[in-house]
């Protein structure tokens, strides 16, 4: 039986996409290179990525009939998708055991981290996708709720003289190359193109992909706003984990001063959602799944072997920070440009079905 | 004890199938005396009817003597036409008993005879009458034990089935009710009635429900629970797909739902389903009392329900490995209470939770009179003893008695059963790995009851799949104006329940 999801579930998987992994480490490169205008950089990049949905996607139904056919193209696409499914799965997997054992269990071996992840990881994927959007709906639902509500836990400590001064003479040059990093991270979301065949009917894609695009850059904003404005841009630019440093500053009352574990152990399925979308997604572009079956017979080397790379890669933290904000950005700024254009071809091309 | 022979027929059964009453008494109630061979509460009452033997044969115990010998022996007594004697003028005219049938083959003769039912044999008929005159001693309705209310029908379901039946027939008045028979058990040949309402409840579930039923080869059924884990959709789940209640009002507002209900005799749980997870945090009480308890109370349980599963396992990360977390006096306290306890955290848990579990379990098997008083001074002695021997510290006791009490406002004692065993998975977890651990599990656990499903309804509904406008029976509990609609995950097409604009307030006057 084919798996379908709503389009409230596309949106969510969007956002989730957009927000969950950018949260970690992000604000911290944006804040070196934009100062404290770092916040204006998911603003800027707002009306571009939703200018290049209405160009890609359109109203939706062409899209979701045009990416049925088969042709080099769809091939060439799948390929791409794939590739940058398996930097993104690489990436955010070592970027959360870091974390874990940052904040959570600095003792445990990181490799029995990974491999508990990944068996986790392994029990959502086969269960299908349809269950993967149900559970990512309500983490989701949550995690929004608590970082829309960020503002008013953290309304005593945020210092608006943080955010002086506003304009800068080099601030347009700033602005410019954070956009330019944050760009492929928000792009992430292209990937959720192989997903349109799922959905459940052909309407509303265009607005709830806009809505999904939309809410994830407003929690972003907001994360990186509270950022600097709590800790300033002096500490969030030298932080590996600003955010995390950030929720540790909530003071809410004597008794209840220390609620960071409690916001990161909401954020973590949020986040094990996004790896499983991502890993269902690898399975599905690059092995071919049956209609009739959730997953194909290949999921479980791939976790494995994913999960070993992204230990194996990157040999202390630091080495997978430099590839993160360095080398990855260039990835898949390429990779998302590639996959926009191969989304264009197939989208105005006429269409041929070359089997 | 085991019942576990499937589908197997004796040779004696297969051979008397098909055949037929004999017309001669006497080889029949031979042949009948053969089959109850060593039956001593097998009574064969030798009279005449008209000029003719006749046999009334019954056991001793499940029918009722007088209304045997009022309408039915004494009328044979009468002086009756032999010439015109026949099965039909017995039925007719003589026997006076409200139900009289006809059986045409010993076999289901026997079955009436083992049914409860007396049969008149007469001599040169070619069939038996089965007189329903059942009088076995049965058990009085009354408040069902686990579940009382305090306001509510305290009527509850009995041993017998059409008791049960008609319990839930007095609830509904219409003609859209309807009950489906079958027998279920080669040996016990268990009467099993699936009540549903056929204008609301889909007709594939009906289908589903009596397939799945009519699957059954087993020997005996003594109790609903064995249907319950012959019929779900995953019988490896810890959580419960199908629901079981005492009380008819609980019935009969399902089954006004959508929903199929199977009675069976013997036992006073009758079975629910389809069911959801959140249906096994309602009490029937929710929608008698006012809403805004029922609120509340929802609300209570909700939070509760995550306390009695996840409390434990808290502690013991945040003492284990997140110490950060505490606030510093609390954590000083903690501290001191544990400075003389050998065993980690996580032992301490697992001792005082398996403490706990086995006073539970003795608690039950005690007569209830002493009961009760030995298992409340079994905690406080035991706990207070332990804590003096430096075995538990005293925060532990009282988080595992905050999490026993928590377990108990779980309304449905199958599922608080599933909380209680999960806890101990989420013990080790965040022992191994903390609150990561935690976090697994409760990923794990949320994708489980995300795929589960309970006759084609998903487990979770309406939080997942996510239907805001289902949810105002979830988590709360909306003025009954409000709740125009039924569940749209059980009953399909008729989903109207009330006039969508009626209001308990009458309109303001025009000035």
């Amino acid at each position: 039986m084919k798996q379908v999801i709503s389009s409230f579930q596309l949106a969510i998987f969007i956002a989730n996409l957009i927000v969950s992994a950018s949260l970690i480490t992000l604000p911290q490169i944006l804040t070196q290179i934009a100062n404290q205008n770092a916040w204006l950089t998911p603003i800027l990049v707002t009306p571009f990525l939703l200018g290049l949905v209405v160009l890609a996607v359109g109203k939706g139904n062409v899209l979701q009939e045009k990416l049925k056919q088969h042709s080099m193209m769809h091939r060439l696409l799948k390929v791409t998708v794939g590739f940058l499914l398996i930097t993104i799965y690489i990436r955010d997997l070592r970027a959360f055991t870091d974390f874990t054992m940052e904040a959570l269990l600095p003792k445990t071996p990181i490799v029995v981290t990974m491999l508990l992840i990944s068996a986790t990881l392994y029990y959502i994927c086969a269960a299908g996708l349809e269950v993967i959007s149900r559970i990512t709906l309500i983490q989701f639902i949550v995690f929004s709720v608590i970082v829309l509500s960020l503002p008013l836990m953290l309304t005593n400590e945020i210092n608006w003289v943080n955010y002086m001064p506003i304009i800068q003479t080099n601030m347009v040059a700033n602005l410019t190359k954070s956009s330019f990093e944050l760009l492929p991270w928000v792009g992430e979301f292209v990937v959720l193109i192989m997903l349109l065949e799922n959905k459940n009917c052909n309407k509303s894609i265009k607005k709830m992909t806009i809505y999904g695009v939309g809410f994830g850059i407003l929690l972003l904003t907001i994360l990186v706003s509270l950022n600097i404005a709590v800790l300033g841009q002096e500490i969030v630019s030298k932080t590996t984990y600003p955010n995390y440093r950030m929720i540790q500053e909530i003071h809410l009352t004597d008794f209840l001063d220390r609620l960071d574990l409690v916001i990161v152990i909401l954020w973590m399925p949020v986040f094990l959602s996004k790896l499983c979308i991502v890993l269902y997604l690898i399975d599905k572009t690059l092995f071919q799944t049956r209609e009739d079956n959730p997953t194909s017979m290949f999921l479980f080397p791939t976790i494995l072997t994913l999960g070993i790379l992204s230990m194996a890669l990157f040999k202390t933290s630091m080495v997978h920070l430099r590839f993160t904000f360095l080398t990855w950005t260039i990835i898949g700024l390429v990779l998302e440009i590639f996959i926009f254009l191969f989304i264009l071809f197939i989208r105005y091309l006429p269409s041929h079905n070359s089997e | 004890m085991r019942f576990r022979t499937k589908g197997k027929e004796t040779s004696k059964t297969k051979q008397s199938n098909e055949q037929p009453i004999l017309s001669n008494v006497e080889t029949t109630v031979d042949y009948i005396k053969e089959e109850f061979k060593d039956s001593s509460d097998l009574i064969f009452r030798k009279i005449n009817v008209g000029k003719r033997h006749a046999y009334l044969i019954y056991i001793d115990g499940l029918v009722d003597s007088n209304r045997i010998e009022l309408h039915a022996i004494e009328q044979l007594f009468k002086d009756l036409d032999d010439q015109r004697l026949d099965a039909e003028m017995i039925e007719e005219k003589i026997v006076s008993i409200n139900s009289v049938s006809e059986s045409t083959t010993l076999t289901d003769t026997i079955n009436q005879i083992l049914d409860g039912n007396t049969v008149l044999i007469v001599d040169t008929f070619d069939k038996a009458i089965v007189i329903d005159a059942k009088g076995a001693t049965k058990r009085s309705v009354g408040e069902p034990d686990s579940e009382s209310v305090i306001r509510g029908p305290r009527e509850g379901f009995t041993e017998a089935i059409r008791v049960n039946t008609s319990l839930i027939r007095q609830k509904i008045h219409s003609s859209n009710l309807k009950v489906l028979s079958r027998k279920i058990g080669t040996e016990t040949k268990t009467s099993v009635a699936i009540m549903y309402m056929e204008n609301l409840a889909p007709p594939e579930l009906v289908k589903e429900v009596l397939a799945r039923l009519d699957k059954i080869e087993i020997d005996g059924i003594l109790e609903s629970g064995y249907i319950e884990e012959l019929i779900e959709d995953s019988p490896f789940s810890f959580f419960p797909q199908i629901q079981n209640t005492e009380r008819p009002d609980t019935a009969a507002a399902n089954l006004l739902e959508g929903r199929v209900c199977i009675v069976v005799d013997g036992t006073p749980f009758v079975l629910i389903l389809p069911v959801s997870f959140w249906q096994f945090i309602q009490a029937s009480e929710d929608y008698y009392q006012r809403f805004h308890i029922s609120i509340f109370l929802r609300l209570l349980r909700t939070v509760l329900l995550f306390l009695a599963l996840l409390m434990p396992a808290f502690y013991v990360a945040v003492t284990t490995f997140h110490q950060e977390m505490v606030p510093t006096t609390l954590l000083l306290s903690i501290a001191a209470s544990r400075e003389a306890i050998p065993f980690p955290v996580l032992v301490e848990a697992l001792i005082m939770e398996l403490a706990f579990e086995a006073l539970r379990e003795a608690g039950i098997r005690l007569p209830k009179v002493i009961g009760q008083a030995v298992s409340i001074l079994g905690a406080l002695v035991i706990g207070q003893a332990a804590v003096e021997a430096g075995i538990v510290s005293a925060p532990m006791v009282i988080v595992v008695s905050l999490t026993g009490i928590a377990s108990f406002t779980i309304p449905r004692f199958n599922m608080a059963i599933s909380i209680r065993l999960l806890r101990f998975p989420m013990l080790i977890l965040a022992g191994t790995f903390g609150l990561f651990g935690v976090v697994i599990g409760s990923i794990v656990l949320l994708t489980h009851l995300c795929r589960l499903r309970s006759f084609g309804v998903p487990y979770f509904s309406p939080l997942s799949p996510l239907d805001w406008s289902e949810l105002k029976d979830v988590f709360i509990r909306v003025p009954w104006w409000e709740m125009d609609r039924r569940p749209e995950q059980f009953v399909k097409e008729n989903t109207v329940r009330k006039a969508k604009s009626f209001k308990p307030y009458s309109e303001k006057k025009k000035s």
